[in-house]
């Protein structure tokens, strides 16, 4: 098989046993809930019932974007979107590392072996369920790795490309990813050439992370364009995108204690980091570019915890492994390369396994019990509940862009009555709604009320004349018009 | 002393036993003609320790031969051939007159070089004469004038007139620009709007095929460079000088005395054997002012000075197609009368031929400034040719899109560049248009490591004026090679059409558009108005921001990319400002469409010795010659 054949064969043959994989999770009541969250908004998308406004201000913007490229593209995968999106990326993360290996010296089985035990490590394959976003995660990683290796020597522009888009792609892709690149920052600093740093470290800097910058800039621009708001994104952002709904381990209240273990995680993720770091202790372009990649994935778990947005530790610990196949990429050729790389990529194996089961958070635990053949409640349930009592129910008004994981629950987005309507619009005009079912969030469910809420304060509490109580959650309710209900 | 070949060891004893050089100068002589690689009458001449018109008759003397001035006894114009007039100039010698029944020959380096080589070209039956270089030189160009004036005008325009840029617009092209504007005004008659937001998705998608585009060949334009160089670099330590094949170097001028010093030490300190380089310095016969500058600082000693008769167009591609004629090399360049070439350039590009597969007929070095520092408008220009030579054209070559040829410091293999007939005089970005034109005819351009440093322009309406021309001259090169679509996809393959389109297609096109959309952002954005809301629909408004915010970024970004090879990131912060740079561009744009309908064949001179670094040039190159004298 040629040199080209071989990684497109891998991607191909990736594909199928992620999506297979996921399909047989999503079979046994497996979703993330950042996933349901992404398709719910794609729905709403796609039935024209967002504006142009909410897509484009959306964030993060690249899983959603490509969700609904996707799902515009090939409309049959229906709501295995977000998951075949999410397999294929992360398929074509393998081939780009299957291909990164032979360049490297590393021979075909060899390069196969390394990718198949990176890919089914079960943090690989955690992320890969939790959706687009994640995968993307890892994708940047790779990139500024792949970058931040090369940076010192100063030779190549691609390098510094490398590192700038790989921060962009960070920052559009997961709400750590923000964190991440955050963190980079003053890790940038060891790979850059030591001459350079010196002669110029603000042009150097000014270089790397200008075009994060400008995006993260223009993309306050474009929410202030379409929305008034140039930090718009930031409040309509759901706990659920954000992959922060459940707490992943560690003392309740403690975040720089669950900072730390996460730290721990993707070290233990990442053995062969460590052990690039001694052997190459003497030769700086390597042990520094390992040291700030490391150093920034530690202390960007450490930021995320303090600032409360750190995500289930396997996911954050999953990064650690592809910031392991860059260290085994780059690892000093030698006659004991492979057998070094195997022992350390077993002991990134057996670390990986002692995360999974150290990582007690409700998303992760569902995500064990679905892979060992058990079938799994929703993630969230009580929104479970809501979305089977308005399934297949017509004028709905529901602001359904405050929950989106609904209406992927429910599986379609017709019929309802969303904020972008002109039926809700004109629902607000007046003082008893006329739809046939009014949802509800309670202002005491801690992201406040929704948009139905503000129309009808009294809704969540009294209902309405001529409305009976449908559903009945501690955050949500959904009451159903009286005439309908008796029809 | 240096080791002196059997000729110049005798001609220097007979001179100094004269009393016409002094010994010093002969011993300083040897050592120049060794270290340049030249002969010792050239350094003698060069350095005018002797009077050119003494020497030659000296010598007649010596050799019992007459001394005649061709300038007042010319030649009999039958006996000379127009196809060898190249090896008239590498001889120096012609066939002069016929004197009872015998042919006479004229040589102006007489011995027994020359005697051997005139019996082998004419026989035994001859009778010498001596006359000067420069005699021989003028009198060959002066028979040749008339013919080689109107083979420089019109050679690509008669022999490949499709190719040729005399005629501007085409029928059919006229006949589809017309069928274009009145679809587009039967639109906006009919469906305005629709029109308008047609015309406008047009743009956006232009815009981001453009940004993409670059982007893309920035990127390949990053890898694999350094290898090539190290190959390259090694290769030249192995050259010897004897395998060095002949290179004829073009020095087009017009009117710009005042940097010809510098010419002159650059070209001096090319690291190749001086016998071996054939540099000509190619004048308007009306331009006194830098063709006395050149006699008084004896360069007609070393270089060969061609006078261009005058006529219309008056442009650089005519003048080097009318030097072209007396060209004696294997390969040729061109330089800029400022330009300073490193030293080793000719080299390398000797070892990039070797290396190269037969198809390869031009070799393109980088250029970039020496006055980067000067002023804001020098370090724009620094960061934009940085950007051009050390990422964008590698960027081209590594896709395979044709690559237009920048002004100055290009190599052609000679035979190609006489089978393409040149250059078209009637293009003002001549250069560019070879590119393309020899990649339709089956020959490829590789781009070597080697840095030409000339003058940024420090004037922004100077710049505009050069700026205007090269984007004239785009506009040109677009219409000719897309005369016939099909042949050109047939001939550069789709990724080359591609290429070509956005490349050169896009240049000018983005620099006539950018003003529309700026206005209409600016003025929305500073007025709220909802004037253009039914020409932008939201998607389309979205992707119009997208192109303005990530196209504009994304320039920025590789501006800020272009110092970082030649690790000149001070000029970085700078690439802020570039909106500004862009804006000029903008101008030049529109003043090159104007001209292209106006005076297309115009050339719009750039005017250079402006800088303040290149009057310290200048001055630093009168001393080194001073002291050299």
């Amino acid at each position: 098989m040629s040199a080209r054949i071989q990684p497109a064969a891998l991607v191909m043959l990736l594909v199928v046993a992620l999506i297979a994989l996921t399909l047989s999770m999503q079979a046994r009541g497996y979703a993330s809930a950042s996933d349901l969250d992404l398709w719910g908004r794609t729905l709403l998308a796609n039935g024209g019932l967002l504006s142009l406004e909410d897509v484009v201000t959306a964030y993060p913007p690249l899983p959603y974007i490509a969700t609904i490229v996707l799902s515009a593209t090939i409309p049959a995968l229906g709501e295995a979107t977000p998951l075949v999106l999410s397999a294929m990326l992360a398929a074509g993360l393998a081939g780009a590392w299957f291909s990164k290996l032979r360049e490297f010296g590393y021979g075909p089985a060899t390069s196969l072996a390394i990718v198949l035990v990176m890919t089914l490590n079960p943090l690989f394959l955690r992320a890969v369920a939790e959706g687009a976003g994640f995968i993307l995660l890892h994708w940047g990683i790779w990139l500024l790795a792949l970058g931040m290796f090369n940076l010192r020597r100063g030779h190549r522009v691609n390098d510094i490309i490398l590192v700038s888009v790989a921060l962009i792609l960070v920052s559009l892709s997961h709400p750590f990813g923000l964190v991440l690149a955050f963190a980079s920052i003053p890790f940038i600093a060891l790979v850059i050439p030591p001459a350079q740093l010196r002669a110029s470290p603000r042009e150097v800097f000014l270089v790397l992370l200008f075009p994060v910058l400008f995006t993260l800039v223009s993309f306050a621009y474009v929410n202030w364009v379409f929305a008034g708001e140039p930090l718009h994104f930031v409040e309509a952002m759901s706990q659920e995108m954000m992959g922060t709904s459940s707490v992943s381990i560690g003392p309740q209240g403690v975040p720089l204690f669950t900072g730390i273990l996460t730290g721990l995680a993707i070290i233990a993720a990442c053995p062969l980091g460590i052990a690039l770091l001694v052997k190459t202790r003497n030769l700086p372009p390597l042990s520094f570019a390992v040291t700030a990649l490391l150093g920034t994935l530690v202390s960007a778990s450490l930021l995320a915890a303090l600032l409360g947005v750190l995500p289930p530790i396997m996911l954050i610990g999953g990064l650690g492994g592809t910031l392991g196949v860059v260290c085994a990429i780059r690892w000093p050729r030698s006659p004991a390369r492979p057998g070094t790389i195997a022992t350390l990529l077993f002991g990134g194996l057996m670390g990986s396994l002692v995360v999974t089961f150290a990582d007690v958070s409700a998303e992760s635990t569902r995500w064990q019990a679905a892979l060992t053949g058990k079938h799994v409640t929703a993630p969230d349930t009580e929104l479970a509940g809501l979305a089977q009592a308005i399934s297949g129910r017509d004028a709905v008004l529901f602001d359904a862009e405050a929950v989106p994981a609904v209406v992927a629950a429910r599986g379609d987005a017709s019929g309802l009555w969303t904020a972008d309507t002109t039926e809700f619009q004109f629902a607000g005009l007046q003082s008893v709604p006329q739809a046939h079912i009014v949802v509800v969030r309670s202002r005491e469910s801690g992201a406040g009320t929704d948009r139905v809420g503000r129309m009808f304060p009294a809704m969540f509490e009294r209902g309405a004349p001529q409305y009976d109580l449908l559903y009945d959650g501690r955050r949500w309710r959904a009451y159903a018009r009286r005439s309908e209900e008796s029809e | 002393m240096a080791e002196l070949t059997a000729s110049d060891s005798w001609t220097g004893d007979f001179l100094t036993e004269q009393g016409l050089i002094t010994l010093p100068q002969f011993d300083e002589a040897a050592r120049l003609s060794s270290k340049w690689g030249t002969s010792l009458p050239d350094v003698l001449l060069a350095r005018n320790w002797i009077n050119a018109d003494t020497y030659y008759a000296t010598l007649a003397a010596r050799f019992d031969m007459d001394f005649v001035r061709l300038e007042d006894e010319a030649p009999d114009p039958d006996l000379l051939v127009e196809s060898e007039v190249a090896e008239y100039m590498r001889e120096l010698t012609v066939p002069w007159r016929r004197r009872k029944g015998r042919l006479v020959v004229a040589t102006a380096r007489p011995g027994p070089e020359a005697i051997v080589y005139i019996r082998e070209r004419w026989g035994a039956n001859v009778e010498l004469v001596v006359t000067t270089k420069l005699d021989l030189q003028r009198a060959v160009q002066k028979v040749f004038s008339e013919r080689f004036s109107h083979r420089a005008v019109f050679d690509l325009a008669e022999r490949d007139p499709v190719m040729s840029a005399q005629t501007v617009f085409t029928p059919a092209q006229i006949l589809i620009g017309w069928a274009a504007v009145s679809i587009a005004a039967a639109g906006l008659a009919v469906q305005p709007i629709s029109t308008l937001i047609a015309l406008n998705v047009f743009m956006s998608v232009f815009y981001l095929g453009n940004f993409i585009f670059k982007a893309t060949l920035i990127w390949a334009g990053g890898e694999h460079q350094h290898n090539r160089a190290r190959e390259i670099n090694s290769a030249v330590r192995m050259l010897r000088d004897e395998d060095l094949p002949m290179y004829t170097v073009l020095v087009p001028m017009f009117r710009e005395p005042d940097v010809l010093p510098i010419l002159a030490n650059a070209l001096r300190k090319l690291d190749y054997p001086t016998s071996k380089l054939d540099i000509k310095i190619v004048l308007e016969e009306g331009d006194h002012e830098t063709i006395d500058a050149a006699v008084a600082l004896g360069l007609e000693g070393i270089f060969e000075i061609i006078r261009v008769p005058p006529s219309q167009p008056q442009t650089k591609p005519k003048a080097c197609n009318y030097a072209l004629r007396f060209a004696r090399g294997d390969y040729l360049v061109i330089y800029d009368a400022e330009d300073k070439p490193e030293p080793d350039q000719l080299k390398k590009v000797v070892v990039a031929f070797n290396q190269a597969p037969d198809n390869i007929a031009c070799v393109q070095c980088r250029l970039n400034y020496y006055n980067r520092e000067e002023n804001w408008l020098t370090r724009l220009f620094t960061l934009d040719y940085s950007l051009w030579f050390d990422l964008t054209l590698p960027g081209l070559e590594r896709l395979k899109v044709p690559i237009p040829l920048g002004g100055t410091s290009n190599h052609f293999r000679m035979d190609v560049l006489r089978e393409l007939h040149a250059w078209d005089p009637f293009n003002v970005t001549e250069d560019a248009d070879l590119g393309i034109r020899m990649t339709q005819k089956g020959y490829g351009v590789r781009l070597v490591d080697s840095t030409t440093f000339e003058e940024a322009n420090v004037s922004q309406s100077n710049w505009i004026r050069q700026r205007s021309r090269w984007i004239k001259g785009y506009m040109q090169t677009f219409l000719v090679h897309t005369r016939r679509p099909i042949h050109l996809m047939k001939t550069i393959g789709p990724m080359g059409v591609l290429g070509f389109v956005f490349f050169i297609g896009g240049t000018m096109l983005s620099g006539l558009l950018n003003p529309v959309f700026w206005a209409i952002f600016a003025f929305w954005a500073i007025t709220q108005t909802t004037a253009f809301d039914t020409l932008f629909p939201p998607i389309l408004l979205y992707l119009a921001l997208f192109n303005l915010l990530a196209g504009n970024g994304l320039f920025m970004f590789l501006m800020m990319l272009a110092p970082f090879r030649r690790n000149w990131l001070k000029l970085t912060p700078f690439s802020l400002t570039v909106i500004w740079y862009w804006a000029l561009m903008s101008i030049a744009a529109w003043k090159g469409a104007w001209q292209l309908v106006t005076k297309p064949f115009y050339w719009e001179k750039t005017h250079h010795g402006l800088s303040k670094h290149t009057a310290a040039e200048v001055e630093k190159a009168v001393q080194d010659q001073q002291a050299a004298a």
